[in-house]
């Protein structure tokens, strides 16, 4: 006989609405995002923590989503993609994304938009330096990168090029 | 990818999580950041029973303490934390070069921690894949086998590789670790700790959790550089690294302490190509002639284990090393 696998209850702030459901322990944050939430907005890229596609916010702090286990961000505050958006409005990181062309086929723009907003969070005005160091976690094969460091140096309204303090 | 059942354990303090451990014994695995166990894990390299997350462990282990003789990192400091610090940013810049060298920085924050880039497992090409590629080879003595692949027919050890960018400037800094059981504590030097057994690269008991990280205060003239050359300026593993830490007094180097990365199953420390520097002054010259001798030590080591040829893996060393050497002393005359 297999031994019993009992499930745990999960229950954390997702896009500021409590969700409590029964997870297998070992599945991760993405998983649950995406397989029990439906919030498919987070992408399985490689899984294996390199693309940086599965970025969300766990209490404000990016996390690959692939390579942390739900069970981590157990009563926290969990910020995907679908809770950039308020009321109907998209958030100005999305808005600029659009408007400089940084979105082709969108796979990795839900973890460069995560990326992006904690990058403000922290340095309203990043140069085009601690943007790319930023995001060199995340991989993009159509943009080139350069309309996705536009699209963030827009929003610190900073020039590229140009390291403000 | 989907990983593979095992418990999840939340012990809210220290004493309960290393009674936990002491129970479970190897069929657990310590949870920090997760980002090296839980890719293995996933890869079927490891299959824990049960892992134990140290999240609520992280206040009490993390931060930097500075105390009379030397500094206490905690080994849950976040790779973000450390490089924050000021102490470490402005006294011991090889070793903020090494840790802003690990991942990216949306991996740095809250994922990566200190301690766990200390007892990430040793890699190789051959190893470090998903189990449907290993499907075609004969498990490797890391795997419980009998065999080495980059080794060849008269391999008798696993021949894998540290490449934890932090491990390598540890060593080179002469750290040591403090390690915790629920029978007591001990501590030892990063170069005890690293065994050089890629099968089990680390000298840390089933019930033992690593709990800090003991530096050296900086002292003056001391100049610390972390060279990495990786196919990529973010998120690669080193396919060469090298850490050097060089005080220099009176124009003469009274200590050169310098390790190599992804050479070994523990970060090389080249004492022998080293030491002829005591007591010279650090010139282009001397460096460069410690830097040759270097090449010479790790040439032996070098085989076809990672995604560069050994054979240029093997001219690079001194290289690496020159560029670190050369670095290390212009910071330990006041450079930055």
């Amino acid at each position: 006989m297999d031994k019993p696998r009992p499930k745990q209850i999960f229950s954390a702030q997702v896009n500021g609405q409590w969700v409590e459901l029964l997870i297998a322990p070992q599945e991760t944050l993405l998983e649950v995002l995406r397989d029990h939430l439906e919030l498919t907005g987070s992408k399985e890229g490689c899984g294996e923590g390199v693309c940086g596609a599965c970025t969300v916010l766990v209490d404000n702090q990016p996390r690959r989503a692939c390579l942390t286990l739900a069970l981590e961000a157990q009563g926290l505050p969990v910020l995907t993609v679908e809770g950039l958006a308020q009321g109907g409005e998209l958030s100005r990181e999305q808005r600029s994304f659009i408007a400089h062309g940084a979105i082709q086929c969108g796979y990795c723009a839900p973890g460069m938009l995560m990326a992006t907003r904690d990058l403000l969070s922290r340095q309203p005005t990043p140069g085009e330096e601690a943007i790319r160091r930023q995001i060199s976690g995340h991989v993009c094969r159509c943009t080139g990168y350069a309309k996705i460091v536009e699209a963030v140096a827009a929003l610190g309204q900073a020039s590229p090029g140009e390291d403000r303090p | 990818m989907s990983l593979p059942y095992f418990e999840y354990l939340a012990p809210q303090g220290l004493a309960e999580a290393l009674e936990l451990k002491a129970l479970w014994g190897q069929r657990a695995a310590w949870l920090s950041g997760g980002s090296d166990l839980l890719v293995r894990a996933k890869q079927g390299l490891v299959s824990p029973e049960a892992v134990i997350s140290l999240k609520n462990l992280s206040p009490k282990l993390s931060g930097l303490r500075e105390e009379a003789d030397h500094l206490r990192l905690g080994a849950q400091t976040t790779l973000h934390q450390a490089l924050n610090h000021p102490l470490i940013a402005r006294e011991l810049p090889g070793l903020a070069e090494a840790l802003s060298a690990i991942g990216a920085p949306t991996l740095q924050q809250r994922v990566a921690t200190v301690g766990g880039n200390l007892c990430a497992q040793t890699r190789c090409l051959h190893y470090n894949q998903s189990a449907l590629w290993r499907a075609g080879l004969a498990p490797c003595f890391k795997l419980g086998g009998e065999l080495c692949h980059p080794g060849g027919a008269t391999a008798d050890r696993c021949r894998s590789t540290c490449q934890s960018d932090g491990a390598v400037m540890l060593t080179a800094l002469g750290a040591s670790v403090v390690l915790q059981s629920s029978a007591g504590q001990r501590a030892l030097a990063l170069s005890d700790f690293f065994t050089g057994q890629g099968e089990r690269p680390q000298d840390l008991a089933p019930d033992e959790l690593l709990t800090h990280i003991i530096l050296e205060r900086p002292e003056p003239g001391l100049g610390t550089t972390y060279i990495k050359m990786a196919s990529r300026g973010a998120m690669d593993f080193p396919l060469l690294s090298a850490g050097a830490a060089l005080r220099v007094e009176g124009g003469l180097v009274t200590s050169a302490r310098l390790a190599l990365g992804a050479v070994f199953a523990a970060p090389l420390v080249l004492k022998t190509a080293m030491d002829p520097l005591l007591g010279l002054p650090p010139t282009p010259e001397n460096l460069a002639q410690a830097a040759a001798q270097a090449g010479r030590d790790a040439a032996p080591f070098m085989i076809e284990n990672h995604s560069a040829p050994a054979a240029w893996r093997a001219q690079m060393v001194p290289v690496a090393v020159e560029r670190a050497l050369a670095k290390a002393a212009q910071r330990a005359l006041g450079g930055v």
